[in-house]
């Protein structure tokens, strides 16, 4: 069943009509005249919470409130000792002039990555939603999480030919940066809370702001420093200020003499790769956006009011992945989006009550123009096509939407 | 186009993280000494803002000052409590210095108003509060038997008996039980409509509300604004002219006169903008269209008392929108932003301020407008985006203010 | 292991945050926080945040009171607010005992006869916690209730308070102010909660007083006196402090209105 965006919507059949036929236009106008790809202006905070590893803010201004805490544990790998078997087993097995591709399928096989480090596990990471006027096992709640947490896990894979016939497979997630070594890894715990009452009138889905928010958290996560090193217990670094950031930080463009407010010291020292990402694939943490569309126009960003008349609701989750092994500089340019769901919604216009025509009744099925009636149907696949186009970008020349999120993001980093 | 990310600004308040950088205002320094009282001993010290027993006439300062709940205002015997004050039971006797009269003190916070011999506060934010004889718009929330619940931003859903509407066949026309069963002909729930508020109960403060008069009615062709209660800005001024017509950009160009937007601005902060409808006009063109309808006959004449009865037809309660132009659709679109505008910029709302704050944007954005062929100035122009609509925000804030 | 207070105390008289016996930890509050509600407010005392949205008086659902206003309270506490993670369900007893607290002590100190068969929402977000949940979480909803212009007699103020004993029995035990978590953990205390008198001449009234600790009482020093002693006066000094933050915001807004 697909979940609902809200509670029942309240507005009257007559304005319901009239933003349909506005957002029907070409160009769709949009009750505050926003062009179709314009986001809301958000304002946002990162590492406000001194007890977390990583924590962002995220407000809009109709008053939604996000706000996300990570907190990192060590924790102790299941089935530690049979990935430590295997790879025994296999090194027994392998005879060194075996083409790579075979090593790595045969790696792949024993849980290792190519690199013959311990693989991450999707259980390391839980994420948890907070909606305060909702129950814990609310439908809505439960498919938010999802929505949230399935973009983290997902494994992205890249292969890369070289000069000779042989292919390898690098391939990361999120879960593969947290491992330590093959019996200990961090667990992450994401915690999000939407500050402000879901039922207040005129919010609009949360989804789209607790991603961003998620988003922003996960970039400024720092990892204590480890001190031990490889197979021994995990042993870190008290001080702080040498942790190293969970994902590379953008590099700024002008280096400021004194560090920012949020206590970089020494960023050189934080923008440099923990060496165990070096020469592999980086994924950065997903966005989610949500899109709908009226008739043939797609809609970023909708309010409240603009949901209320969609003929469809998608979400659709990108993540941008990047070559480590390239230079320093070109990391920031060397990104490739990657889509990796569109999930429809169901939109709030199905339970719309019908409008009274000025003729009095009507027969059923009759298309009055002006009077509203509830929208049916579901979703056209060429409608899905353009959307996904919009999302990552036709051409060359046209970078996509999540591109545009995503350069906004960095931009807010970066200061 | 694209996506604005900014960081948390000073006028906001932002998450503190309980460190000495947090912008809070007055933060108390707990490492100045406090000369604390020995604590075993039941204290004496005085409380905040009550040196010797307050005198209202006393300087100008004090009507400007914010009173907070519990503070006292006066001791003296010849003021009249009113609306935001509660007064105390008397001091016993054991108090020898306390005068007859019972202490004022505020129940809100705000600064205080003195008329005549009464002292109210005016609270800085707090709900709609009906009295009779408002204008407001209100929401259908529940249709019950022979009444309908209307939102209007008030403690209690106000109340629409079934008899106080207009229905079709006249105002004479008594109401059958085949009306009460149809109830939801006229309004369903979510329906917007206007309507005056006819009475307040004694016991509750729940509105009855009455849309006897033609003007009011079902809503349609339009777009709803909400401005948050009396709290944040001044919110919807009462006694001004609360329903008007803006002739707008859009009706210069096409000369039908079809330009015109109607506002309306219910004291409780629920406005409507929609296109204007002329009975007159529009009763006119249908003439001409060719469809009889049964206001036709008698719309040539003007509204008035005897001929209601012809006037009051099905129309008045259906939900169908007019073909409306996308011209018109815009400019009431830039209509709403401007009053949201108002409401956030903290400025109270009425027709002028509404006017001058739409002139101001258009102006501006005549000002702005580049050439649509000049490709150069098209890319700076999407490129500074958020920097031209903050522009734009100031500049019309700075028209009203000004002007006013 | 930290530090604790007993050992130390005898010979600094300071705290092991560095703080005497009286003084309160650094306190910031702001109001009107959340523009879409009907009231909110931020409340900080040391390291302890809490976040407070209204929504009320509205139309009460379910229950009604034909005379009354309804307070309904909603707390969460993050999942992050301590140093060990920890997610507490929605039926938490603990967290169902404060809402509890909350609820009854505000439905006795505001004027709800003026709202019948209306209800307000007291929703509560506690972001970091170090000591002081219920006494943070009563500055926070009374501070947001002003914001909402819930009229009320004074303004209620909270505050905790504990006692060191006295390792040699003769000396009388020393009462200290807000407690931090870790004095919480080691000392008995309790949340008081006052608001002012009818009128000036009149002392405060306690509101609210919860101990879930053992104490002995009368001989030995009268220690549960000198705790509530300490406390009220306590609450009186957060209550200025309440006052000013809201009267410098509502000068702010006035000034911007004019």
């Amino acid at each position: 069943m697909m979940p609902a965006t809200s509670t029942a919507t309240t507005l009257s059949p007559a304005e319901l009509s009239y933003l349909h036929t506005s957002l029907t236009q070409t160009p769709p106008l949009r009750p505050d005249l926003r062009s179709s790809t314009e986001f809301r202006p958000l304002r946002a905070e990162t590492d406000l919470l001194p007890t977390c590893n990583g924590s962002a803010h995220v407000s809009l201004t109709d008053g939604s409130e996000a706000l996300v805490g990570i907190k990192a544990e060590v924790h102790r790998t299941a089935g530690a000792n049979v990935t430590k078997r295997l790879d025994e087993e296999m090194r027994e097995k392998m005879s060194l002039d075996e083409p790579s591709s075979t090593i790595s399928a045969a790696a792949a096989a024993a849980g290792l990555d190519s690199n013959r480090k311990p693989r991450g596990h999707p259980d390391w990471i839980s994420l948890n939603v907070d909606i305060s006027t909702l129950r814990d096992d609310d439908a809505l709640l439960i498919f938010l999480s999802e929505m949230l947490r399935e973009p983290l896990l997902t494994t992205s894979t890249t292969t890369t030919t070289t000069t000779t016939t042989t292919t390898a497979t690098r391939s990361s997630s999120l879960a593969d940066m947290l491992v330590i070594n093959s019996n200990w890894h961090w667990h992450l715990h994401i915690d999000i809370l939407l500050l402000s009452p879901f039922t207040a009138s005129g919010t609009s889905y949360p989804l789209p702001l607790l991603s961003l928010a998620t988003h922003l958290a996960l970039r400024s996560a720092r990892l204590p420093k480890l001190k031990s090193q490889g197979e021994e217990d995990p042993l870190v670094d008290d001080d702080w200020e040498s942790s190293l950031f969970l994902f590379p930080p953008p590099p700024t463009s002008a280096r400021k003499p004194e560090s920012s407010a949020s206590g970089k010291a020494g960023p050189n020292e934080q923008h440099s790769i923990p060496p165990r990402e070096a020469g592999r694939l980086l994924t950065m943490p997903p966005i989610t956006l949500l899109v709908m569309t009226v008739n043939s126009n797609i809609i970023f960003d909708p309010s409240h009011s603009e949901l209320a008349v969609a003929d469809a609701v998608l979400a659709v989750s990108v993540s941008f992945s990047s070559d480590t092994t390239t230079h320093h500089h070109h990391h920031h340019h060397a990104q490739t989006p990657t889509l990796l769901a569109v999930r429809t919604i169901e939109t709030p216009a199905r339970d719309t009550m019908r409008g009274v025509p000025a003729a009095g009744e009507v027969v059923e099925g009759d298309l009055v123009p002006g009077v509203w009636r509830p929208r049916v149907g579901g979703v056209k696949r060429e409608v899905l096509k353009r959307v996904v186009r919009a999302v990552l970008g036709a051409s060359a020349d046209d970078s996509g939407v999540a591109r545009e999120v995503f350069d906004g993001l960095e931009a807010f980093l970066r200061s | 186009m694209g996506i604005s990310i900014l960081p948390p600004s000073d006028s906001d308040d932002d998450l503190g993280s309980g460190s000495p950088g947090s912008p809070s205002p007055s933060p108390h320094d707990s490492s100045s000494d406090t000369s604390m009282p020995d604590a075993a001993s039941t204290s004496s010290s005085r409380r905040p803002g009550a040196g010797k027993r307050p005198k209202l006439s006393s300087s100008q300062r004090r009507r400007n000052r914010i009173l907070v709940p519990g503070e006292t205002i006066t001791d003296e015997a010849q003021w009249m409590r009113g609306h935001g004050t509660f007064s105390a039971a008397a001091p016993s006797s054991s108090h020898a210095s306390a005068s007859a009269g019972a202490t004022i003190t505020a129940t809100l916070p705000g600064p205080l108003h003195t008329t005549n011999k009464l002292l109210s506060i005016t609270p800085l934010r707090s709900r709609y509060h009906p009295s009779i004889g408002d204008l407001v718009l209100g929401r259908i929330v529940s249709v019950d038997r022979a009444r309908w619940r209307v939102d209007i931003a008030a403690p209690l859903l106000a109340q629409l008996p079934l008899s106080s509407i207009n229905l079709p066949g006249g105002v004479l026309r008594r109401r059958t039980t085949a009306d009460e069963l149809q109830m939801r002909t006229y309004f369903q729930e979510g329906d917007l409509l206007v309507a005056e508020v006819q009475g307040v109960g004694n016991s509750d403060g729940v509105a009855t509300l009455h849309t006897r008069s033609l003007r009011y009615g079902k809503l349609r062709n339009g777009v709803f604004v909400r401005v948050m209660g009396e709290g944040r800005g001044v919110g919807v001024v009462r006694g001004r002219r609360q329903v008007f017509t803006v002739a707008t950009v859009a009706g210069s160009g096409s000369g039908s006169g079809s330009g015109e937007v109607d506002v309306a601005l219910g004291v409780n902060g629920y406005c409507w903008v929609s296109r204007h409808v002329d009975p007159e006009a529009d009763a006119l063109e249908k003439e001409k269209a060719g469809k009889a309808k049964m206001a036709g006959a008698g719309s040539r004449v003007g509204m008035s008392i005897s001929n209601l009865d012809e006037l009051v037809s099905n129309e008045i309660y259906s939900s169908q929108n007019d073909e409306i132009d996308y011209r018109t659709r815009k400019e009431i679109a830039r209509l709403c932003t401007c009053i949201t505008l108002l409401a956030d910029a903290a400025l109270k709302i009425d027709e002028d301020t509404v006017i001058k704050a739409y002139s101001a944007a258009v102006e501006a954005e005549m000002e702005m407008m580049v050439d649509e062929d000049d490709e150069d100035a098209v890319a700076a122009a999407a490129a500074a985006g958020v920097d031209r609509k903050s522009e734009l925000k100031k500049r019309i804030v700075q028209a009203v203010v000004g002007g006013g | 292991m930290p530090l604790d207070t007993a050992s130390t105390y005898g010979q600094t008289l300071l705290r092991t945050d560095g703080r005497r016996w009286n003084e309160l930890r650094r306190i910031s509050a702001s109001i009107s926080t959340q523009p879409s509600t009907d009231g909110s407010s931020q409340f900080v005392m040391g390291n302890t945040v809490v976040v407070c949205n209204i929504v009320g008086p509205r139309e009460g659902r379910g229950q009604r009171d034909t005379n009354n206003a309804l307070i309904e309270t909603e707390v969460t506490v993050a999942p992050f607010a301590q140093t060990d993670r920890r997610r507490r369900t929605k039926g938490d007893k603990r967290v169902q005992e404060l809402q509890t607290t909350i609820s009854s002590a505000f439905q006795a100190h505001l004027f709800t006869h003026l709202y019948p068969r209306s209800s307000i929402t007291i929703s509560l977000h506690v972001l970091s916690l170090d000591g002081a949940l219920l006494a943070s979480c009563l500055n926070a909803a009374s501070l947001a209730l002003v914001d909402a212009g819930v009229p009320m007699p004074s303004i209620l103020a909270a505050v905790t308070s504990g006692v060191i004993t006295s390792t040699d029995g003769i000396t009388p035990s020393d009462p200290i102010l807000d407690l931090n978590n870790s004095e919480e953990l080691e000392l008995p205390f309790l949340s008081v909660g006052t608001v002012s008198g009818l009128s000036e001449h009149q002392e405060d009234k306690v509101s609210v007083l919860i101990m879930e600790s053992r104490i002995q009482i009368g001989q030995n020093g009268k220690k549960l006196e000198a705790m509530l002693a300490v406390g009220v006066d306590g609450c009186k000094q957060v209550r200025t402090i309440m006052g000013e933050v809201v009267r410098t915001h509502g000068t702010r807004i006035l000034r911007g209105r004019k």
